[in-house]
């Protein structure tokens, strides 16, 4: 394989991460604008640990995804009272506040950045974080638990007069999001290798919105292939250089006027198995 | 007969609006009591208390002889009350099996090592229980064979039997049916009555609030009824026929 090739893997993967970072709230219809900020803690953190106190990768991969999710379920809470929009704009000051503590922060180098990481990222490694993220969200969504997720996207309220205790069920998911996206953002840093507080701002935040929102929010398959064409999409267009921004743009008009719901729905799977003239009617599969 | 649920001086004010005012209501077991009353008298918010979607300002709630006045509403649910809603709330993009099956969350073993390390494609053996246990709610209520239409593609009649389907599914010992009959035809009212005493045939006592009076006054036992958020009258369909208070509350005085 060639490295072009490897990194273009790698980025789809990192990409594939934090999109599933937005879209595991989403399960729940909480809906997050700064996932960017628990991206940053993931990669912060995980890389002094790599670079101060040469704690293997493996081990501060996790502790900083666990951090993140700890930042995340602490968010959770307030989180629980706001709705829709009103949440976008709580978690995008909290995202702010995030990545102005990481510009001022001597420890973390502050304006200059955090330089000096060692590249320890590998198409491995991302693809085991990966595959494990997407066998839990897959076991999740195909279990009771799935079920009382999606019954509280739809109507919470009658949800938790069905005996689902929504407050659980809605922090370990923001909990869990922000895990995803500490992990995402411990996998970026040690391939970027160089990092400052202005990668993990609003803009980043919105480019996880966009991948998931691009693949769907409602099917497990909606963020993978978000991320792979978004990321893939400006790749083939080099040669156009600057123009591919627009071209990017008006792929984002085409889509939300054309299929605003994301390529892949979860009913669209529901509608292939039952073309196929599957009998069993009462199961949704 | 032992009394299931109890309120004492339930009181209930938004930003100084009182929608109820010292309400105390006793439901006995295996009754069918209903709450009557002009529209704004503060019968939904009576529910959306009891079954603790909102907190009481004053006053409390017991239930089978526990205090339920702090708890929320998935608990309240777990102890055995379910309601219905008078703006039908399903899951409208689930099916209608599913909807069911949501109501049966809290009788799944939860153990987190069965849901993450079964084998592939197997389900958890709860789960297959769990679905009978919805048809059979299903059968009930007479939509076992719309199971795998989308809640949203059933008709307004069909979506309130899914509702109550939904509540049963959670076996609870007291309902609380929001206007079961709203903007049905006589008919499909027919159709409810017959199901309400299905139900309490099953040993189901129900609360019901209701503006149909010829639902309520063949079918209720017990009738409160509700003025401006206080109880002005309660007793047998004939004597709150024949009371001077509830003619006025629904006519006016002379």
């Amino acid at each position: 394989m060639s490295p072009y090739t490897e990194s273009i893997l790698i980025f789809i993967g990192i990409n594939t991460i934090l999109a599933y970072s937005f879209y595991i709230p989403m399960t729940t219809n909480q809906i997050s604008g700064g996932q960017g900020a628990f991206m940053g803690i993931g990669a912060y953190f995980s890389a002094a640990m790599t670079v101060n106190y040469h704690i293997p990768f493996p081990v501060a991969l996790v502790a900083s995804g666990v951090m993140a999710g700890l930042v995340g379920v602490l968010v959770g809470f307030p989180a629980l009272r706001i709705r829709g929009l009103y949440l976008v704009i709580m978690t995008l000051g909290f995202a702010e506040v995030v990545r102005v503590f990481f510009l001022t922060s001597e420890y973390f180098g502050a304006a200059y950045g955090f330089s000096k990481i060692q590249e320890l990222t590998t198409l491995t490694n991302v693809a085991i974080v990966l595959g494990l993220i997407i066998f839990v969200v897959h076991r999740l969504e195909s279990s009771y638990l799935g079920r009382a997720l999606e019954a509280i996207k739809e109507n919470d309220l009658a949800a938790e007069t069905l005996g689902v205790n929504i407050t659980k069920l809605k922090v370990l998911m923001f909990g869990f999001g922000a895990m995803v996206a500490g992990l995402g953002g411990a996998l970026y840093a040690h391939y970027a290798l160089f990092i400052d507080s202005n990668n993990f701002g609003f803009h980043r935040s919105i480019e996880m919105v966009i991948f998931a929102i691009f693949g769907g929010v409602t099917s497990l398959w909606g963020p993978p292939i978000g991320a792979a064409i978004l990321t893939l999409f400006p790749e083939m267009l080099r040669f156009i250089q600057e123009w591919r921004m627009v071209f990017y743009g008006l792929l984002m008009i085409l889509m939300m006027t054309f299929r605003p719901q994301g390529l892949v729905t979860k009913n669209m799977f529901r509608n292939m198995l039952s073309r196929k003239g599957r009998q069993e009617v009462g199961d949704p599969a | 007969m032992g009394i299931l649920l109890e309120t004492k001086l339930l009181s209930k004010r938004f930003n100084g609006f009182s929608a109820l005012r010292g309400v105390n209501l006793s439901i006995k077991a295996g009754d069918i009591h209903a709450v009557i009353g002009p529209n704004g008298a503060g019968k939904t918010t009576l529910f959306n208390l009891l079954s603790g979607v909102y907190r009481c300002t004053e006053g409390m709630i017991v239930f089978l002889d526990k205090e339920i006045t702090h708890l929320k509403p998935f608990q309240i649910s777990i102890m055995g009350m379910a309601r219905t809603f008078q703006n039908i709330c399903l899951f409208p993009q689930m099916t209608v099996c599913e909807n069911v099956m949501v109501g049966r969350h809290a009788y799944h073993e939860t153990n987190l090592f069965k849901v993450f390390l079964r084998p592939p494609f197997a389900k958890l053996a709860s789960e297959t229980k769990i679905r009978k246990r919805a048809e059979e709610m299903l059968d009930f209520v007479g939509l076992h064979e719309k199971r795998a239409q989308l809640a949203s593609s059933l008709p307004y009649g069909d979506q309130r039997r899914l509702e109550i389907a939904r509540a049963l599914a959670t076996e609870p010992k007291l309902l609380l049916l929001d206007e079961p009959a709203a903007g049905m035809n006589p008919y499909e009212t027919e159709g409810v009555l017959e199901l309400i005493r299905k139900i309490e045939s099953q040993g189901i006592s129900i609360l019901l609030i209701e503006h149909d009076m010829k639902l309520v006054m063949g079918i209720a036992r017990r009738i409160t009824v509700l003025n401006f958020g206080e109880k002005i009258a309660e007793g047998t369909a004939e004597e709150i026929q024949n009371d001077p208070k509830v003619i006025e509350a629904y006519l006016g005085s002379e």
